[in-house]
């Protein structure tokens, strides 16, 4: 039995049977001898041409197994149909995806628009927004910001891969503090 | 054919000002270049025009309006700040007519951001990972929660089950009116003296406190008409009524 062949099955095993998934390191930690992980999960792909699964890297150094998009149909069948977002929680989402860390007040003078109590909870719901620190100034307010699983979903590898990341940051539109504030003062902003 | 003529004129929300006319998307445009010059932007106008998009509105596609409001409002906002220059605000650098075209160039650029992000694969519905679900959701064996699950199940805790149906009932009041009280007093009002108590009808707690007073306000309305007397001989003898003699 060729060695190669073992590490080959072990990093498959990790990566389908993880449920998870796993940085390089996590996978090097498991091998029974140093590897080039990389390079075994290039021959893992190699093997997998034209079959229904394919290793992908979905974050800097981090793999996970995801079905060919082209075979998809058949998942697509047999879970239940994820629910559509709103243009208001989409909207929402991607002012916390360009301006994290962003407080409450801050979303709503981006988007110009007060916000509604239930859109950040489903966010909140879906695990792909969560608090972040809170800000160092008065009433030290709770920022937001994206998880790993926003990341995941929306098949992001880091948050620069967000659509015309580099142009907004040249042209100095990431900046939540600037401009006017013209959504009303609520209570709950205070308690914040 | 006609039909999609029409869809198109729906669809689109067009603004109209001397300065400058046609749909909001270009508006985006023109903020875009800074090219809108709000000092030609008449009020009058504006707020017509909002007028007619929130009457349209109703019938149509809701968030094309919605992002017209939101546009229409920042330019009233704005154009009215520049009117009502504060003194201390004149000194400070920044123009307002900047101002504007910042926050539509960063709306646009988070709106165009939030409808190209469900284009994006996206996991669950373009792809899957393994066993088909959420990794987050299915660690094995252990037991997997979010934080909004973790803070959610608190509440849920500390307050009893059965807590919410036991919010207060407000029943509404049941009191007498006035007008009911003068009709009444007056068709029953006898031509001897009569105590005024005894016109009250028969009822309970709130209802019955609401007919006395309610008599005594009908048989003093009935007195100023001349229609009715009352008299009192003292401040705890019984109020008397009769009806007046002709």
């Amino acid at each position: 039995m060729s060695s190669r062949g073992e590490l080959i099955r072990i990093v498959e095993l990790m990566l389908v049977g993880g449920g998870r998934p796993l940085t390089i390191s996590e996978i090097a930690a498991r091998l029974p001898y140093p590897a080039d992980v990389k390079e075994i999960i290039d021959e893992l792909n190699a093997d997998y041409a034209g079959r229904s699964i394919m290793v992908v890297e979905i974050q800097p150094e981090r793999f996970a197994v995801r079905t060919r998009p082209e075979a998809s149909d058949l998942c697509r069948a047999l879970l239940p149909r994820a629910a559509r977002l709103s243009p208001a929680a989409l909207q929402t989402l991607s002012v916390i995806a360009y301006f994290q860390p962003v407080t409450r007040s801050e979303i709503e003078r981006v988007r110009g628009v007060a916000l509604s109590k239930g859109t950040l909870d489903i966010l909140i719901f879906l695990g792909w927004v969560r608090p972040g620190p809170r800000r160092a100034s008065p009433g030290s307010p709770m920022t937001f910001v994206t998880t790993d699983a926003f990341l995941h979903q929306f098949n992001l590898n880091t948050l620069d891969d967000l659509p015309e990341m580099d142009r907004l940051r040249e042209e100095g539109l990431l900046d939540p503090a600037a401009g006017i504030d013209m959504a009303p003062r609520r209570e709950s902003d205070m308690e914040e | 054919m006609e039909e999609q003529i029409q869809d198109s004129v729906d669809d689109t929300f067009i603004v109209r000002f001397e300065a400058w006319e046609g749909p909001i998307e270009a508006l985006l445009e023109l903020a875009r270049s800074q090219k809108v010059d709000l000092s030609r932007i008449d009020m009058l106008e504006l707020v017509g025009q909002f007028e007619a998009v929130v009457d349209r509105a109703i019938g149509l596609r809701l968030e094309l309006a919605a992002d017209w409001l939101v546009m229409a409002t920042w330019m009233t906002y704005l154009k009215s700040r520049i009117l009502l220059r504060r003194p201390k605000e004149n000194r400070r650098g920044e123009p307002d007519e900047d101002a504007l075209a910042y926050h539509l160039k960063r709306l646009n650029a988070v709106r165009t951001a939030a409808e190209r992000l469900p284009e994006r694969m996206q996991l669950g519905r373009d792809w899957f990972a393994p066993s088909g679900v959420h990794e987050e959701t299915s660690i094995g064996g252990r037991l997997a929660v979010s934080l909004h699950d973790f803070i959610s199940a608190y509440p849920k805790g500390r307050i009893p089950a059965g807590a919410a149906n036991d919010a207060p009932v407000i029943t509404p009041f049941d009191v007498d009116s006035v007008d009911a009280a003068i009709s009444r007093i007056s068709a029953s009002l006898p031509d001897e003296w009569i105590r005024l108590l005894e016109l009250v009808p028969r009822s309970d707690g709130l209802r019955l406190r609401s007919c006395i007073a309610t008599s005594l306000i009908a048989s003093l309305e009935l007195a100023r008409d001349g229609k009715g007397e009352v008299s009192q001989e003292s401040p705890d003898a019984p109020i008397m009524v009769r009806r007046a003699v002709q």
